[in-house]
């Protein structure tokens, strides 16, 4: 047994500048143990390492009847109210996430060394370990640097991981292979003294392909999609480029700004972006401190200008165009010749597999196999596992996709039934990739400190019985897409789903019952090309309900080949609505304990608020009534602007946001009146200046848009604009649940 | 030769995997989280939709506790996360006396009905710190009189093999075969004489 240093036994596999970088953080480290280093300035620093803080590390947890204190044995912090001792989350950028068979076992000991023998593949191409101590951080870093992977600027108002579609190369609808392309941006930004000064952080992403939804360009931050022309009959390369992308809490669809942008001229551009985002971004308030609202607030075009502006002034830099010299460092080979399926007898549930994970590649004779992991889980074992199975069927030709699987690429067709038997002995045989049982989450109230429902619990849920039946299901609803966020800041891109949930919670006579909000009109394909709307709030526990009864009706009454946003543009909300109305109810506490637990967790939420409920019989309260009004008004916006009147719509937008502001502010002055200057002057007064709105983590980001599109209303609101603003409408009115909860549980009175 | 041994695992097999399931296991370590207070438990983690690995795990700020799957066999699983003290002899003990505790507790569990129970003469152990205990023959060497003085504490004169996993990928794992019949409530008495 060695008494060596990860640091002396890796020496100079370190790179010399991710070594340094590393040991900075080491010593920021050890001052901060020492309380010598402020715990803000700590924060910021580790989160621009990747290293997170997770759920529960400000030392409390509920169990299910009170808030317990986590006795951690120090009262030290590594950010505030983080408790240093507290686990976190660890996440590591895998650029265009291309992994190597070397890459995979060093990640699969580092999950079994520092983590808890879970890997979990995120939804932008990272890799997320949990449950890490920061002091294991510095060396768990070296041993990635060591093979070539870096987490910094995993997080924090900088250039997130740059992703990319993980066929690239082998797509066969792509334009050209945009790997070489992304792995030069994310190296060129990676640190660049340009993109330090950001408000936010800026994301990134490439496609070869506009109508697939493989690298989901329109909602980024900047979207490069590879494009084609020939001028004097000579071809060239380039890319669109779209920018303001985003999901968020509302979503932004990107603007395009370039229809071709060189391929010489990518980087600076890219640079020249993020130096105008860090000049003009707003750094405030973070609410609004994407790249997206800049842009909106310019204007496309003079966006545009400024970075073009910009651009000319950048002093030259030989990396803009050097890797093109190198674009084959990124070309893949196989480890065998292509050959088709020679005829074999073929294993037990083969053909399944086959449909649903087996891709046919460009290069005839290989094809891509989707290796599916629930809910973007795997363990150490199954990562080294399946590196050792990477290292015989192919070259180092392994990425994460952003619908949290792996693939395996130029697997020669004829080595598909070897493979399957491989991936099925150590449990990752799974079929039904990119189904509809292939549900993508985020980790919600598992581990995330912003979780409201369990994301993961209902996924897993969903897959479940979905997996039970998916073969009885139409191939249309077997072709469907759901994605889940466990709140509505869209980590698991419900926006993006043809059936998106995000999780809410509403009070029922004083218990806090956990919702999600149902989102229906979303696309996936296209690369993400249009973004759903909420429908219902609906218990959790009726979500399985949900996705069963609106498939069946889609399969029921679709016409002909009608897609499934088609079907349901066509039947209207209102009949959506009444679809899910009486799914929105909730049984009381002693009809059905079970709606008063979310899925995945023993805990009930509200042994003690039951009891005050108890003593409240079933009074409603007067707020409640009025929330629920406002929420109605929301949805009727949004009916009316499917029926192609968005000024109407946009008015009621606005008026529901009012309304719900008006309900907060009658359980404090009940004859404020129905004049709205006077109802947002109230609700300023009481809630806001007194921060009694504003939520512990979006703070006061939903009041704003109650205050902005009061003072400042769109003259002739766009289809785009009141989309938006119905959105908002929603967050506001779900703030205001969450507002008067938190009021009644303090003065310990009947919630809504 | 100094020694630091840490983040020692070690891993006990049901006698009927159909004893303890992933969902009661959830609720059993949900109750400790609330119930124990002279050691940090955190959460407690789902993965029982994954195969062959933490089916339910008790996450906690010093060790971690799981109904485990990994070897493909349903166990419970203690992994020591921090630091530990002592000398090897000490941290092994100490290790499998968490084991050992936890596992008399997860017996009595109510949830349980009285249904679990743990096949004492056969442990994993296993040290999840490959630089400062690779997996090696020298590692067991540098281990192995250690180990069996404490294992000798456990079994008394019953004969004792153990095996190591030679597979270089994995960290040290020793799977431990001891001849007879054991109760871990027994073991734990006879480990703390």
């Amino acid at each position: 047994m060695s008494g060596r240093t990860w640091k002396e036994e890796l020496g100079a596999r370190i790179p010399e500048d991710l070594g340094r970088e590393i040991d900075i953080f080491e010593t920021e480290l050890g001052w901060r143990s020492q309380n010598k280093l402020d715990e803000v300035l700590f924060a910021e620093t580790r989160l621009r390492r990747g290293v997170y803080g997770q759920r529960y590390d400000n030392g409390q947890r509920f169990d299910g009847s009170q808030t317990q204190q986590l006795a951690y044995p120090e009262a030290l912090t590594k950010g505030p109210n983080t408790a240093w001792h507290a686990p976190g989350m660890q996440r590591i950028k895998i650029p265009f996430g291309g992994l190597t068979a070397e890459q995979m076992d060093v990640l699969a000991d580092l999950g079994e060394e520092v983590s808890d023998s879970i890997l979990h593949v995120t939804t932008r191409q990272d890799i997320q370990l949990h449950y890490v101590h920061i002091e294991d951080t510095p060396d768990m870093m070296r041993r990635l640097a060591a093979v070539d992977i870096t987490t910094r600027e995993a997080c924090g108002n900088s250039v997130r991981n740059v992703t990319a579609c993980p066929l690239a190369g082998v797509c066969t609808t792509e334009s050209f292979d945009v790997t070489p392309y992304s792995r030069a941006l994310a190296r060129f930004l990676l640190g660049h003294e340009d993109m330090q000064d950001f408000g936010r952080k800026f994301k990134i992403a490439f496609s070869g392909c506009r109508h697939e939804a493989c690298g989901l360009t329109n909602m980024h931050d900047l979207g490069a999609l590879g494009v084609t022309r020939v001028v004097d009959g000579v071809g060239e390369r380039g890319f669109e480029v779209w920018v303001g992308g985003g999901l968020g809490a509302v979503p932004h669809q990107a603007k395009l700004f370039d229809e071709f942008v060189a391929e010489e001229e990518l980087l600076p551009l890219a640079q020249a972006m993020g130096r105008v985002f860090a000049r003009l971004g707003e750094k405030r308030n973070r609410a609004r401190a994407r790249v997206k609202f800049l842009i909106a607030k310019l204007g496309i075009e003079e966006f545009k200008r400024l970075v073009l502006e910009e651009r000319q002034q950048l002093p030259h830099d030989e990396r803009w165009t050097s890797y093109l010299e190198h674009l084959d460092e990124t070309d893949e080979e196989p480890l065998k010749p292509g050959q088709a399926l020679n005829g074999a007898d073929l294993p037990e549930g083969f053909e399944q597999w086959h449909q649903t994970n087996v891709y046919q590649q460009r290069q005839s004779g290989h094809v891509v196999v989707t290796v599916s992991l629930p809910l973007g889980d795997m363990t150490s074992d199954q990562m080294r596992n399946l590196a050792a199975v990477a290292r015989r069927y192919v070259k180092d030709t392994v990425r994460l996709t952003v619908e949290q699987n792996i693939v395996l690429r130029w697997i020669s067709e004829s080595d598909l039934p070897a493979l399957y038997g491989e991936l099925k002995a150590i449990g990752l045989g799974g079929a039904a990739a990119g189904t509809i049982v292939d549900i993508t989450a985020c980790p919600g109230t598992d581990t995330c400190k912003l979780g409201i429902s369990s994301s993961r619990g209902l996924a897993g849920e969903l897959r479940r019985r979905l997996a039970e039946r998916y073969h009885t299901l139409d191939a249309a609803v077997q072709d469907l897409r759901i994605k889940i966020s466990g709140c509505f800041n869209s980590c698991g891109q419900h926006h993006a789903a043809d059936i998106g949930f995000y999780g809410i919670s509403r009070k029922i006579n004083g218990i806090t019952v956990p919702h999600f909000q149902v989102i229906l009109g979303g696309q996936w394909k296209n690369n993400a090309g249009s973004f759903g709307l909420p429908m219902a709030a609906v218990p959790s526990k009726n979500i399985p309900a949900v996705v069963e009864r609106l498939t069946e009706r889609f399969i029921t009454e679709r016409q002909q080949a009608e897609s499934f946003q088609d079907y349901f543009g066509r039947i209207g909300k209102r009949e959506v609505k009444a679809i899910l109305d009486d799914l929105a109810q909730v049984p009381t506490y002693e009809e059905d304990p079970s709606f008063y637990r979310d899925w995945g967790d023993v805990r009930e939420f509200t042994i003690d608020d039951m009891g005050k409920g108890e003593c409240a019989g079933e009074v409603v309260p007067l707020a409640q009534f009025e929330l629920t009004a406002a929420e109605r008004e929301a949805f009727e916006a949004q009916v009316l602007l499917d029926e192609g009147d968005p000024a109407a719509a946009y008015r009621i937008a606005c008026g529901a946001m009012v309304q719900a502001a008006r309900a907060l502010v009658r359980t404090q002055f009940l004859d404020v009146g129905d004049d709205a200057d006077r109802i947002i002057g109230e609700f300023r007064t009481r809630f806001f200046d007194t921060e009694l709105f504003f939520d512990p983590f979006a703070k006061d980001k939903f009041a704003r848009y109650l205050f902005r599109n009061h003072e400042e209303p769109l003259a002739n609101p766009g289809a785009e604009d009141v989309h938006r603003t119905i959105e908002e409408a929603q967050l506001f009115i779900d703030g205001s649940f969450s507002c008067y909860n938190r009021i009644s549980d303090a003065e310990g009175t009947p919630a809504a | 030769m100094t020694t630091n041994l840490q983040r020692v695992n070690v891993k006990l097999y049901l006698e009927d995997e159909a004893s303890l399931s992933a969902d009661i296991a959830f609720r059993i370590f949900n109750r400790w989280i609330a119930e124990t207070h002279d050691e940090v438990l955190i959460d407690v983690a789902d993965y029982s939709h994954i195969p062959n690995g933490p089916q339910t795990l008790l996450v906690g700020h010093e060790s971690d506790y799981s109904l485990d799957s990994t070897d493909g066999r349903l166990g419970f699983k203690y992994g020591r996360k921090r630091p530990s003290e002592g000398d090897t002899k000490q941290r092994l003990r100490a290790a499998l006396t968490a084991a050992l505790t936890a596992c008399e507790r997860l017996e009595g569990a109510p949830e349980a009905n009285g249904q679990v129970c743990f096949r004492g003469a056969e442990l994993q152990l296993s040290v999840q710190d490959r630089l400062g205990t690779p997996n090696s023959e020298q590692s067991l060497l540098a281990l192995r009189e250690d180990l069996l003085t404490v294992l000798s504490q456990v079994y008394g004169d019953a004969k004792i093999e153990l095996r190591r996993n030679e597979d270089e990928r994995q960290c040290l794992t020793l799977q431990i075969q001891v001849d007879g019949s054991f109760a871990v409530a027994s073991m734990k008495q006879a480990l703390a004489a």
